[in-house]
């Protein structure tokens, strides 16, 4: 197990080389001069000339590579003129932020989208799967950024008026108005993160994670959705599943225990495939949250051209597919018996 | 700190667990009865991005030192800038214009205990000066001998050497508007990364407030300074101040029509009448006309060097139709007025009201531009002359709605005269980069007015020892610039003000800019706040002073 | 041996015969339902864009709006022939059906039609972006308003009869701007896959067929490209070179198309492993046929039932990318206007003014969920287990 692990990391390196390769050939090819990629006009001087010594700025492309992958290796990441901190701070602070948001994300996504789908192939063909069957494709066709705009604009009126408005009229208590109420963005309670108790604080925190997660991750819930139905459904027709039947055992039984750990296995691989998405979608997300994890460092860094934390985060994302796949295929491994590793 | 930290803290401040500091924040704020003080919540556009002063570049920044500081001269806006005493309680020049010496107040203390003195004064500008700071700040100590800023006659005494005698309203400014750095602490700091050092992220406040804690790129929050000596009136009557730093216009507006936040500035003339109807709560107050926005010429561009075609021009746009349509409210009230320069209204002694904008003629654009030349010869709509087309490129920064506004209807209007414009849009660092190296047609862009008067750093002609980085447009006409100098070396202020109307006549002859407005912002304030000082001077001005009557606290705790 | 399969023309029913007088009316009297409404729903297009463009025909031709991609108005002409000419001919195929023989009905072709007609939801999804296309080409037909006029209506108008889906801050229409924008969403969606399509068949099938290193370096790469997130990378791309105007169009299509093949190389790599072990490609080489000629001819062509399933569901990622990419502002730049710049311009009036960021998110919706169905039919209906 370990040499199989061991192995598929050793793979992943060639595969960041790779990664890194391509992004300095895109900062390459980028027109401006170096002075406006890596500085900005109020840089005083001696950061200049220890930036320039840093990353070889006046020597050629070569060294500049070389140079580039030395620090990366040692997770120097350098300073960011635009933000005037290093990168690796600027990094450390945002990460957890989108760590979290990916994790509920996730843990939203695949319950969901593996009972939805289990559901749908249960009562296959009835009205309930083709209703199912649409609402998913129309979820799953829909822009992510276009569903938080939606959803902060349902939340912030039609949710919160609604709720508030009950509890003007006494039909709820005002503690459970507040619990109800959705916050419309941010990741805690600005005001009251200074007098809630730890456990209010826990969960005010998880009442700010409802919205970006399921606007993240409602598609890839749709997508698994049906990606479950149609595993089980090709599971549920091999011969061992009518042998259970057969034996008389209860459908419950022979749905839960015997077909479903088989039509999960793909299910496993997509949740590594979905990693690189989930990046991808907190950058737009989180944009419109005001969350402040990577994505939105990204969209601000290429914005003001910033070209140090560019890199970095690039790296850095790919550091975590490859990772994320790596977490896919050892699960996978573990779960397949078919599957030899060595 | 190990590595390991760096990793732990984050990630139990992120679930919400104490850390030291959390604690003594809850501990502050409470003492068992209920808070009869509220909060403030701002929806605030940008994040921090240092906080020493002399290398702070961004308007958070200045926000949050004001606040932090105690100002050497306070100023209040009357027709122009009023000092008040601030740290310095009494101040007078000398016959020759050429020397300010000012008295201090001694019983200023950095929130560490050490006293505010006349060598931190010294010290900041010491910094400015520096060439190895790098600081943006370097024109405040132009005029100041290298000995003079300031000369340290006694702990209380200070003397501020002027190399000349010069409008006295600007060397105020110069010598007051910093916020101080403590000497104590950054005097062994390496200066070519004082960008880096810790203070830039947790300074030592000596003003009425403190920097009780910053998530970056999340929120600020500000607490009364408890080691705080100056007057007890100046003591902060509200609980807490929080920033929430919200990039979004349209999730700030949600946040305040949810009432989530208590404050925001900004606030678009249409979204300002539909807040009047569903949020009554909250008071919409206008700034004055701090800002304007305007249309560059390049004048090294052939098509733009014949004033006669940049008059022609300025009839043929209808700016106040312009204001009609972008800037009025629904009832009627006009968010703008047109401008004539770019000398602010608001300083009433000196902004020339004789001028009067050109009135919308087509008629007359069309005129003037065939005594220039310019004449449908090939009959394909569009102007040419010697066989070139009337086109140009138009361009501004993305992310500025009323500027893209701007951008489109002045195109369908240059288009009816036959004037063919392309629209462009660029990122705004981008944006600014190429204005400052001249690299333009003609573009959509604003000054926010100074509230003193120096108009040499956009119409000055380049010299050989100066060039004048915000001429963008390579503007040169020597006697504007003479009348100028003159009007910089009247330190009487109704003396120069003549001086000044001139120039803004002969200015707005030559039409560098197409002038167009100057606007009015919105901020909308919860109208529990009492007190407020929103005018043009801050949106935030005298948050000491901001506060709530007992019965109407929102944020009890 | 002929094998009569449907009646022959004379004796034709006439409840389908009544298609020729509409087309779609003859399906819906057999009681073909989808495909009765999805004909109806196009003649529907048909009327009302006639109704709406050939009375205003000499403004249309000859001062429609410019701009990037404008496809000119006649060709909307053209098209609208071409549309009804395509359904009158559908309807009387329908009254009409072919004798086929029995091989002709075994064919796979025939197969693959019959599959196509019956999977119920692939059908919706085919009429949907029959509708969409047509749409699109009918455009300047259909559009009440020149899209960059500004001020043909109040600003910010709530939709109402004049202006069905409102009106932005300039005044603009919102219905003319969502039909010109999806005419540009569509065609970067049609290219970017077509580039897509291109560069990993060839590479694809390229990797299969040499094996070796060549193989192992293709593959490398792919999961090269396949572990960076690509809205980043798109980003990041477009954000670094800043290209204006018209130009950014084609970066936009280019980089989509360059960055979307692997799943397409893939695809391909493992039909023509599968298929170059066969009988027919043993024999092409022993026959002396020089590799590319096998390439082309014989292996592409058999390996293409699957590519065509994924490019249809990748015309739906891509608009959605397309989107993404205009919401952050950093895609099609301006004045061209796609769905994408349409929500983004929705975002600051978001709050009085909803219309404006709403119809063209369902817009978007829409448009991917009809090219999904439609893959999900075609992937069924080409599917061999099925049969």
């Amino acid at each position: 197990m370990t040499k199989y692990i061991f192995r598929k990391l050793l793979l992943a390196v060639p595969l960041l080389w790779g990664v890194i390769t391509l992004i300095f050939f895109l900062v390459e090819l980028t027109p401006g001069s170096v002075a406006d990629k890596f500085f900005t006009p109020e840089t005083p001087p001696e950061v200049r000339q220890m930036i320039v010594a840093k990353y070889g700025l006046d020597r050629p492309a070569i060294v500049r590579y070389a140079l580039m992958l030395k620090n990366l290796a040692f997770f120097d990441f350098g300073v960011s003129m635009a933000q005037e901190r290093p990168v690796f701070e600027i990094i450390r602070d945002a990460l957890p932020n989108t760590l979290v948001l990916s994790a509920v994300t996730m843990m939203i996504i695949f319950p969901t989208g593996i009972a939805v789908g289990t559901l749908q192939a249960v009562r296959h063909n009835k009205l309930s799967d083709t209703g199912a069957s649409i609402a998913s494709l129309f979820f799953y066709s829909m822009p992510s950024f276009w569903l938080a705009l939606m959803l902060q604009l349902f939340i912030a009126f039609g949710w919160s008026g609604f709720i508030e408005g009950l509890g003007a009229r006494g039909v709820l208590s005002d503690d459970t108005v507040g619990l109800l109420v959705l916050p419309s963005s941010g990741m805690f309670d600005a005001v009251g993160q200074f007098t809630m108790t730890t456990g209010e604080q826990i969960v005010d925190r998880l009442k700010h994670l409802i919205l970006p997660g399921f606007a993240m991750g409602l598609a890839s819930a749709a997508g698994t959705a049906r990606y479950m139905r149609s595993s089980l459904l090709e599971v549920v027709r091999q011969d061992y599943i009518r042998t259970a039947r057969a034996k008389g055992l209860l459908e419950r039984v022979v749905i839960l225990k015997h077909a479903m750990r088989n039509a999960l296995l793909p299910i496993i691989t997509l949740f590594g495939l979905q990693i690189p998405y989930l990046f991808s979608g907190a950058v737009l997300v989180e944009t419109i949250f005001a969350w402040p994890g990577m994505g939105r460092l990204i969209v601000n860094a290429i914005y003001t051209q910033d070209t140090p934390l560019i890199i970095a985060l690039f790296f850095v994302s790919t550091l975590l597919v490859v990772l994320g796949n790596l977490i896919a295929d050892v699960t996978y491994a573990i779960v397949d018996p078919r599957i030899k590793y060595d | 700190m190990s590595m390991r930290r760096f990793f732990v803290l984050p990630l139990l401040a992120m679930l919400g667990c104490g850390g030291g500091e959390r604690a003594t924040l809850v501990e502050q704020g409470v003492d068992g009865a209920p808070q009869t003080r509220d909060t403030l919540v701002i929806a605030y556009q940008s994040d921090i991005g240092n906080l020493i002063s002399v290398v702070s570049e961004t308007a958070a920044d200045s926000d949050i030192l004001t606040n932090l500081s105690y100002p050497l001269v306070d100023s209040a806006f009357d027709c122009s800038l009023q000092k008040l005493p601030g740290m310095a309680t009494e101040w007078a020049w000398s016959d020759d214009g050429k020397v300010l010496s000012m008295t201090l107040r001694d019983d200023l203390t950095w929130e560490d205990g050490s006293k505010v003195t006349a060598e931190d004064i010294a010290f900041t500008y010491d910094l400015v000066a520096d060439p190895s700071v790098a600081s943006a700040r370097v024109s405040y100590i132009e005029r100041l001998v290298p000995e003079g800023r300031p000369k340290i006659v006694d702990p209380t005494h200070i003397e501020w050497h002027f190399t000349e005698a010069y409008d006295r309203d600007t060397q105020m400014a110069h010598t007051s508007a910093l916020s101080l750095v403590p000497k104590h602490v950054l005097a062994a700091a390496d200066r070519a990364t004082l960008r880096g050092h810790e203070m830039g992220k947790k300074p030592l406040s000596y003003g009425p407030w403190r920097l009780a804690d910053w998530k970056p790129n999340s929120l600020i929050v500000l607490e009364p300074n408890p080691n705080f000596t100056g007057p007890a009136s100046e003591r902060p009557k509200l609980n807490r101040v929080i920033f929430r730093i919200l990039p979004e216009y349209s999730t700030r507006l949600i946040e305040l029509e949810s009432g989530k936040v208590d404050m925001m500035q900004g606030i678009t003339v249409s979204d300002a009448d539909k807040l009047r109807e569903t949020n009554p709560e909250i008071r919409l107050v206008r700034r004055g006309w701090r800002s304007n926005d305007y249309i560059a010429w390049n004048l090294q561009n052939d098509i733009f060097k014949d004033v006669r075609v940049r008059r022609a021009l300025a009839h043929a746009v209808d700016i106040d139709g312009m204001i009609g349509k972008l800037l009025t409210s629904r009832t009627g009230e006009a968010y703008a007025r047109r401008s004539i320069g770019t000398i602010t209204p608001e300083l009433c002694g000196v902004h020339n009201d004789d001028v009067k904008p050109y009135p919308y003629d087509p008629e007359k654009a069309k005129q003037l531009l065939a005594e220039a030349g310019w004449k449908d010869t090939n009959a394909d709509g569009i102007l040419d002359k010697d066989g070139k087309p009337f086109e140009f490129t138009l361009s501004t920064n993305t992310g500025n709605k009323r500027r893209a506004d701007i951008q489109v209807l002045v195109q369908a209007q240059l288009e009816r005269i036959g004037v063919k414009v392309h629209l462009e849009k660029q990122e705004s660092n981008a944006f600014f980069e190429n204005m400052r190296k001249k690299r333009f047609d003609a573009a959509v862009a604003g000054w926010s007015a100074g509230l003193f008067i120096d108009p040499t750093p956009l119409w000055h002609c380049d010299t050989d020892e100066r060039k004048y980085e915000f001429n963008f447009v390579s503007y040169c006409n020597p006697e504007v610039d003479a009348l100028m100098e003159q009007g910089l070396r009247t330190p009487d202020p109704a003396e120069a003000a003549p001086i000044w109307k001139d120039v803004q006549a002969r200015i707005y002859e030559d039409q560098p800019y197409l002038f167009l407005w100057w606007q009015d912002e919105i901020v909308g304030i919860h109208e529990r706040f009492e007190n407020t000082k929103i005018d043009v001077l801050s949106a935030l001005n005298d948050l000491h002073e901001w506060e709530v009557p007992a019965d109407k606290v929102k944020y009890k705790r | 041996m002929t094998a009569i399969v449907q009646t022959s023309r004379f004796d034709a029913p006439p409840i389908t015969r009544a298609g020729l007088l509409l087309p779609g009316l003859g399906h819906l009297l057999v009681g073909e339902w989808i495909h009765g409404v999805g004909l109806l729903a196009l003649d529907v297009l048909l009327f009302g864009s006639a109704l709406a463009g050939f009375p205003r025909l000499g403004s249309v031709l000859f001062s429609g709006p410019s701009g990037s991609l404008a496809i000119h108005p006649v060709v909307a002409v053209v098209s609208w022939f071409g549309l009804a000419a395509a359904l009158w001919f559908v309807a009387w195929r329908r009254a009409n059906p072919r004798v086929l023989t029995d091989e002709e009905y075994n064919s796979n072709r025939q197969i693959f039609l019959r599959q196509m007609n019956r999977h119920r939801t692939g059908m919706i999804g085919l009429f949907g972006v029959s509708f969409l296309v047509s749409l699109t080409l009918l455009t300047p037909l259909i559009a009440p308003y020149d899209p960059i006029a500004i001020e043909v209506g109040p600003q910010l108008a709530a939709p109402s009869w004049q202006h069905p889906m409102g009106t932005d801050d300039y005044g603009r229409d919102v219905f003319s701007r969502l039909l010109y924008g999806g005419r540009i969403s569509l065609t970067i969606g049609f290219v970017a896959v077509t580039i897509t399509a291109t560069i990993g068949t060839t590479l694809g099938a390229l990797a299969g067929f040499a094996g070796g290193v060549v193989d192992r370096a293709l593959m490398w790469l792919t999961d090269l490209l396949l572990a960076l997130p690509q809205l980043v990378l798109l980003l990041t791309i477009v954000g670094l070179f800043r290209v204006q105007g018209a130009k950014g169009i084609f970066l936009i299509m280019f980089i989509i198309g360059a960055t979307s093949w692997m799943g397409v190389a893939r695809i391909v790599r493992s039909q023509v492993l599968s298929l170059r072990q066969q009988d027919f490609i043993q024999a092409a080489r022993a026959l002396g046929l020089s590799t590319q000629r096998i390439l082309f001819r014989h292996l592409i062509p058999n390996a293409m039932a699957p590519v065509i399933v994924f490019c249809s569901l990748a015309i739906g990622s891509t608009m959605l990318l397309e989107a993404g990419l205009s919401f952050l502002g950093l895609g099609v730049p301006p004045p061209t206007s796609t769905w994408g710049v349409m929500v983004n311009d929705g975002r600051d009036p978001l709050r009085h003014a909803p219309w404006i960021a709403t119809f063209p998110g369902l817009a978007i919706v829409l448009a991917v969920m009809s090219f999904n169905l439609l893959g999900d039919g075609l992937r069924d209906a080409l599917d061999p287990k099925l049969r």
